[in-house]
């Protein structure tokens, strides 16, 4: 169980995703219960298949690269923070916020 | 006058001719919804539904208006409306107010169709039972102790509970045909690439396609038609001229029902079928037998590969998941943690306390399967075996027009009964996920239901694009069988 806990700590900090030390049991347990059930494609040979890399059935037609104007103090709205349109965040530097 | 049980034309004929406002019927669904608050459909209704109803009266409803104008439904709430909340029913996003229009969103407000609120879904749309909610789960209203089906669950059940006349999901791997199909209602997986994106809140997007929930096979097709089509803001979407399907069911068809008898339907071998239960493979008979009576013929196709596609979909979806969800991270919106000793913990811990258990077990597995040693045996091996299932779907619509299976191997199951167990509900999708993969179209219907009374759902599956055959096919099915359609989930029936 240990070596389980340590595949739920080594994703964790991957995906810059807390899990708490009393979840990692059930996390663990799960992981491997999936892993395990991927592990049916062990049996597929798919020598020279080309992998299908999206949903798309027919060539894609781009819009024109044009610039179209934008009002940011909407979206800007949904901020924690912000300062003349621009998002203000937590200082990193020296770990001292404001 | 009975409003429960008309449809879009039918109600679209009453406006026209002032026997309703739509104020009247706006506000007779917003009178539902609060009576109904319990099944916990919606996440948000919007107050001002009333009065924007008062304004298009006062406008007046002429008869060369769109046939939606003045005729209220709902949308998933990860689907982004102007000046409304979003909350993909996360704690992440609980607060979250759209700075913009969907395009989805902007072409139903265009056609004049009255929004009522937000529905309810599995966070993030990843589930199969809508209980993994911020906002607790939704109740079926067929059985309240059974589950809407997921992740469109909210949406569902707005219109089986009749509040709502009509409304949008997702479709990533089942979502919106697994809920239709345990409340008993007809519903669209479009051809990727039919409807847009742009607005709604990516989960997986090589597999995300919006479709659309109704009673009958009518509304389902207007509801299509408003908002399938090409559109400059999503890429992805196809180029192909798009016609009314209302208009060709409801003119073109009639004449020609004769030669469209004369297609033949795919049935899978009955080995992949297996899992499903006696109820569900009885209707599935059924439905067989009423397609042969009408003149359908049916040929045997094989899936060989489709054993392989839960592993695949939950590869691939958990993969691009992972990706797409790791723009919330506590820095520009959405949840910040309050404790955090550097920038590293701010992220953990904000994804950590916003995200649910679901969400948080998908991020770590697609964060697995792309990771560097695990990447070419999981996500790029899924992508092999992806060509292969397409090219199973290619293979066999080479003998068939469409083909028949059920959506789900079971009816509604009881709350909780899947959630410990996450690859057991995983399973639940076991018959939806493979058209995803394959990009294909997929029509769910009403086959009527159980012992219990809990309704049953089949899917028809066509060729890319060719949503056409599949609507005409279940209309058919609908003038044979119109018992099977236009229902009101009973619980909710007997409430009203």
């Amino acid at each position: 169980m240990k070596k389980d806990n340590e595949l739920v700590d080594k994703i964790g900090e991957l995906a810059r995703l807390n899990i708490e030390d009393k979840e990692k049991p059930m996390f663990s347990e799960h992981l491997k219960e999936i892993l395990d059930y991927m592990e049916v494609l062990n049996n597929v040979n798919v020598q020279n298949v080309e992998p299908m890399s999206h949903g798309c059935v027919e060539v894609r037609e781009l819009r024109p690269d044009v610039v179209v104007p934008f009002d940011p103090t909407k979206i800007m709205t949904v901020a924690h923070k912000s300062n003349n349109n621009y998002f203000e965040v937590p200082n990193i530097i020296d770990g001292d916020e404001e | 006058m009975e409003i429960l049980g008309l449809s879009i034309p039918e109600l679209a004929r009453l406006l026209r001719d002032k026997k309703i406002s739509s104020q009247e019927l706006v506000s007779f669904y917003v009178d539902r919804i609060k009576k109904h608050k319990k099944l916990n459909a919606y996440i948000t209704v919007l107050e001002d539904a009333v009065e924007i109803a008062r304004e298009i009266d006062e406008k007046g409803i002429k008869n060369d208006d769109y046939i939606l104008r003045g005729i209220p439904y709902s949308l998933k709430d990860n689907m982004l409306v102007d000046g409304v909340r979003t909350t993909c029913a996360s704690k992440i996003l609980e607060n979250y107010i759209a700075s913009y229009d969907s395009t989805i969103a902007k072409r139903l407000k265009d056609s004049g169709a009255v929004l009522l609120g937000k529905t309810n879904l599995d966070e993030f749309a990843m589930g199969s039972s809508s209980e993994n909610s911020h906002f607790g789960p939704v109740h079926n209203p067929w059985n309240e102790a059974c589950v809407a089906g997921g992740s469109s669950g909210g949406s569902a059940v707005s219109v089986s509970a009749g509040l709502a006349q009509f409304s949008y999901g997702t479709d990533t791997g089942g979502s919106v045909r697994l809920p239709a199909s345990f409340n008993g209602l007809a519903c669209l997986k479009p051809t990727y690439g039919r409807v847009s994106r742009y607005g709604i809140v990516a989960f997986a997007s090589s597999l995300d396609q919006v479709g659309p929930m109704a009673r009958n096979v009518e509304d389902l097709a207007i509801a299509y038609d408003v908002v399938s089509g090409h559109d400059t803001m999503d890429s992805t979407t196809s180029i192909k001229n798009k016609e009314s399907l209302y208009e060709y069911l409801v003119k073109e068809i009639k004449d020609k029902e004769n030669n469209f008898t004369k297609r033949t339907i795919g049935i899978p071998k009955e080995s992949l079928m297996k899992g499903a239960s006696k109820d569900v493979l009885s209707s599935l008979e059924e439905s067989k037998k009423l397609l042969s009576k009408m003149g359908f013929n049916f040929v045997e196709v094989d899936f060989p590969n489709l054993q392989y596609a839960l592993a695949v979909y939950y590869i691939i979806v958990t993969g691009e998941a992972s990706s797409n969800l790791s723009r919330y991270d506590g820095i520009r919106y959405g949840y910040r943690a309050k404790d955090y000793p550097d920038l590293k913990h701010l992220y953990s811990s904000s994804r950590g306390e916003g995200f649910g258990d679901e969400v948080r077990r998908r991020i770590m597995l697609g964060t697995f399967v792309l990771s560097a040693g695990y990447y070419d045996a999981y996500f790029s091996k899924a992508a092999k075996v992806r060509t292969l299932i397409k090219q199973d779907f290619e293979k066999a619509f080479e003998k068939c027009d469409s083909i028949l299976m059920p959506v789900s191997p079971s009816v509604a199951f009881k709350m909780g009964e899947k959630t410990k167990d996450p690859l057991e509900m995983y399973l639940s999708d076991i018959f939806t996920v493979s058209v995803n993969l394959a990009a294909v179209p997929s029509l769910g219907f009403p086959s009527g239901t159980d012992k219990e009374g809990l309704p049953i759902g089949m899917q028809l599956i066509g060729k890319h694009f060719d949503e056409k055959t599949l609507f005409s096919t279940a209309w058919m099915i609908q003038k044979q069988k119109p018992e099977w359609f236009n229902n009101i989930a009973t619980t909710a029936k007997e409430k009203r």
